[in-house]
This record gives C-alpha cells, structure tokens and sequence, in this order.
C-alpha cells in the first residue's frame, strides 16, 4: 500500500515545487510586479510566473478531487479485508506456491 | 472500487470541491481573533517600505498610474485603522505604518496628476472653491484613517481644513456632484468624500453637517437607481447620469459611504447582492453590468476597462474584489465566502506577500475591504 502511496506522490512533489518556485520568483520581482487589473505588462518575467503560478493553482484545484478519489480508491485496494478475500479467491495454485513444484522426487 | 465509479466520482469532486475548499479561509476575515488581516498589514507595510513612484504601476497612462498612487496609500491607511479595531494589542506598529503612509500620501508628487489636470494644488486652494478637486476625498479619508489611529496627529489641522472645504463645497452644490476632474463627474469619487467626511467626523466626535445630509439626499436621488445600483459617470454641471449603474462603482461606493451615511451604504450594497452577485459551484463573482445590453462591449465573453478589469462573462475583477467589502458591510457572511474563494484562487495568496496578483494597490484595497466592518443595521 506504501509503495502504491508513493508511485501517486512524484506530480504531487513536481507540483509544490514548481509553485513554490513561481510564487518565489514572482514575490522577489514585487512591487515592480504586473498588475493583472489592466492586463499590462510591467515586468516580462513576473508576469510570466505568475501565469504559469496561477496556471498551477487551477490545476491543483481541479485535480484535488480527482487526486483524493483516487488516493482514497487506493486505499480501498489494499484494505485488509479486501487482502485477505483476494487471497481466499485465488485458485489454490497460487495461494500455495509450493504445490506450482515440479513433483520432484516422485517416481524416484 | 470499480473504475466507473472512480472516474465518475473524480469528475464530481473536480466540480464540487474546490468551490467550498476555497471558501474555507474566509473565516479567518471574520473572526476577529484570527491573525489574517495583521499578517496583511504587515505584509503591505513592508512592501512600500520602499517608497513607490508612478512608474511602478505601468498602466500605460500617467493619470491612471497617479490615481493608483493616491489610492495604494489612501486604503492601506483605511485598511491600518480597521485592523486596529480587531487588534488594539498591535496599534502601535500599525500607528507607525500608517505614518509611513501618511508621509507619502501628502507629497504632492503623489497628487501631480490632479494638479496637472486643474492646474491648481488642491491642498494650496483649501481656502476657495473654485476647483472642485472630489480626490480631495481620498485624501481625506487617509487623513481620517491616520487620526483615527493617532488622535494626535500633527496633520489634525490639515485633515480639519480638508474637511471643511468638502464639507463647503458639497453642501453648496445642488446637483451634489463635485467633478473628478474639468467636465468630468464620477459620482463613486464622491461617495469618498462624503466618506471622509463621515471619518472625520468620527474622529473629532462631532456629527456631519446638516449641508452634507441634504448634500447626500440629494446624491442618492440622483445617482442611485431605483435598484440600488449607482450611476457610473454623470455631467457635474447639470447632475444628469451619462452611464448606465455599474458594478464596480456601486460596490466600492457601498464601502466608502458607510462612514457617512450606513444605511445608504447598505442600500448599495443590497442591490449589489440582488441584481449583480452570481454564484457557481461554490465561487462567487460581481457583474458590472445588470445586463448585456448596458456594456459597451455587448455580449463578448471578455471586455472592461480601467474601472471594471478584465471582464469576463460579464463578471468584473473590480467589482468581485470591492465586492468583497460591500457584502461585509451588508454582514452578509454567505455572499462574502462566496467572493472570498474567487479572491483566493485569482488573487494568489502567498505567505507574507499578501496576495500577489494585484501589487502594491493589490494588497491595500484587499486590506482595507477584507477588514470592512459590517454597517449598523439600526441605521437602515
């Protein structure tokens, strides 16, 4: 379930990442910053981080439903219970490896 | 889980939550224990802790840059004395960056663009009036702001003048249209001078004139709609609305009277909430205009112009973000967080910057706005 967890968390990392660098840059550019009340652009490059800032922001809005959803959906994959029914519905060939063993010794 | 159910319950949340996620913040611009509107402060104190020029604004226009100017130190001002109604415990710090305002406010760089245009300092012709010079109510509403703070203030007889001469001059004039500039009347400037008004009379204990309540009677005849919206743009010579009501101009009018006049300020900011806020999924927006029909720019899906913003899909930047103050002023909680989640996510809040999308003028009409107080409603 942990490494599950985990294969989700790499867009989570990349995403605060790239906030925290837009919302950084776009700060440390203040007060010379774009007023996006009138659409003009003061400053290229903050005006740039703070699109793409805002762009980012959407998206982890959007996607913070869909993000638990499926965490949640994960979680419900490896409950216990849900386990040990896996287990029991396994043919008896996979729940006991040893008997998928060629019958060595048999014969001899 | 099976993998319909999943995908249909992603779609549904993507919808659905966001809109209430975001409004989860607004609580803390209604508690008055919460520490959101003295983090602001801070945040706008230190950022004109370096003294802005004109320039910063980069509007594109040397009027629009100055009245940006007057307006960032005008409302961080307003914003300074709201926050020391909830936090008595940080007055002093805030009595400090008000002066720091207070400093820039007055330095007649910071008014060239008014002066350019009347040919005349308005602080040098207190005395007659022969320019109207209505900005004068911005600053006055610095002026109160800071003595509100600072009942000691050395500027005390500068604030009593002003508020003489936009006492004199609005009681005097029976349209109750004092012009922004030559030929030019935009009633919303006036509300800020009665507003002033009502500030100073609050920090001199004393009560608004008889003139000036006639004065306001007669502006709310003129200007506001029989709906409770009000006129954007009217002739200061004959008192005679040339622009339909407008969302931008209502609402920030709704905030700036309310020192005035409270139940007039509700009243504006009733009809903002019946005819012009919209909601979906939880977000809020302000129309500028009731209808399609009444904007300039028709039924396109994106217009405005310097008062509005950016408009889009009829909802205005300016009139969600003033919107925000006059649904405080209305105590109306629901309309409020609604506006506080659009504010959240367009305005991008970051730790100690304020919010980064408006600037420096951003961050003090948030100020003072996020920390409007509710209007009486004994007065209505």
């Amino acid at each position: 379930m942990i490494r599950a967890l985990m294969r989700r968390s790499p867009p989570v990392l990349a995403w605060l990442l790239a906030t925290w660098a837009c919302g950084s840059l776009a700060a440390a550019r203040a007060p010379t910053t774009v007023l996006l009340a009138t659409g003009t652009v003061v400053d290229p490059v903050a005006t740039a981080a703070l699109a793409l800032l805002l762009g980012l922001r959407l998206v982890g809005w959007l996607a913070l439903g869909p993000w638990l959803v499926g965490t949640l959906a994960v979680l419900w994959q490896h409950r216990p219970s849900a386990r040990s029914r896996h287990v029991a519905s396994e043919p008896p060939a996979r729940r006991n490896p040893r008997l998928r063993l060629p019958p060595v010794g048999v014969g001899l | 889980m099976p993998r319909p159910l999943q995908l249909v319950l992603a779609l549904l949340s993507a919808l659905l939550l966001p809109g209430p996620l975001l409004q989860g913040g607004a609580d803390s611009w209604v508690d008055p224990r919460s520490d959101a509107a003295l983090d602001l402060a801070r945040a706008l104190d230190a950022q004109l802790a370096r003294p802005l020029e004109a320039a910063d604004y980069g509007t594109g226009a040397a009027l629009f840059d100055g009245e940006w100017w007057l307006a960032t130190h005008a409302f961080a001002l307003v914003g300074y004395a709201q926050v020391a109604r909830t936090h008595p415990e940080a007055l002093p710090e805030l009595r400090e960056a008000a002066r720091r305002s207070l400093d820039e406010l007055l330095r007649p760089e910071v008014r060239a663009f008014d002066t350019r245009l009347w040919g005349d300092d308005m602080l040098a012709c207190l005395h007659d009036d022969a320019h109207d010079h209505v900005v004068l109510g911005y600053l006055g509403l610095g002026l109160g702001a800071a003595r509100l703070l600072d009942p000691e203030l050395p500027e005390a007889g500068l604030h009593d003048r002003v508020a003489a001469a936009l006492d004199r001059r609005l009681s005097g004039r029976h349209v109750a249209l004092l012009a922004t500039y030559p030929g030019q009347g935009f009633p919303v400037d006036n509300a800020a001078a009665f507003g002033a008004l009502g500030l100073h009379a609050r920090a001199t204990g004393q009560q608004i004139s008889p003139g000036v309540r006639g004065a306001l009677a007669r502006w709310e005849s003129r200007y506001v709609s029989p709906d409770g919206l009000l006129h954007q743009t009217a002739d200061p010579r004959t008192g005679r609305p040339t622009s339909p009501p407008r969302g931008s101009g209502t609402t920030l009018a709704a905030v700036l009277l309310a020192p005035a006049d409270a139940r007039l300020a509700r009243r504006l900011a009733t009809g903002v909430r019946r005819h012009l806020h919209r909601e979906v999924l939880g977000m809020g927006g302000v129309r500028e205009h009731r209808t399609s029909e009444e904007a300039p720019w028709g039924h396109l899906p994106l217009g405005g112009d310097v008062d509005s913003g950016p408009v889009l899909l009829g909802v205005s930047v300016s009139a969600t973000g003033f919107g925000l103050g006059a649904m405080r002023v209305l105590g109306d909680e629901e309309a409020f967080a609604s506006l506080w989640a659009t504010t959240r996510l367009f305005g991008l809040p970051w730790p100690g910057e304020g919010f980064l999308a408006g600037g420096p003028l951003g961050n003090a009409l948030m100020l003072a706005l996020l920390t409007t107080p509710t209007a009486p409603l004994e007065a209505s």
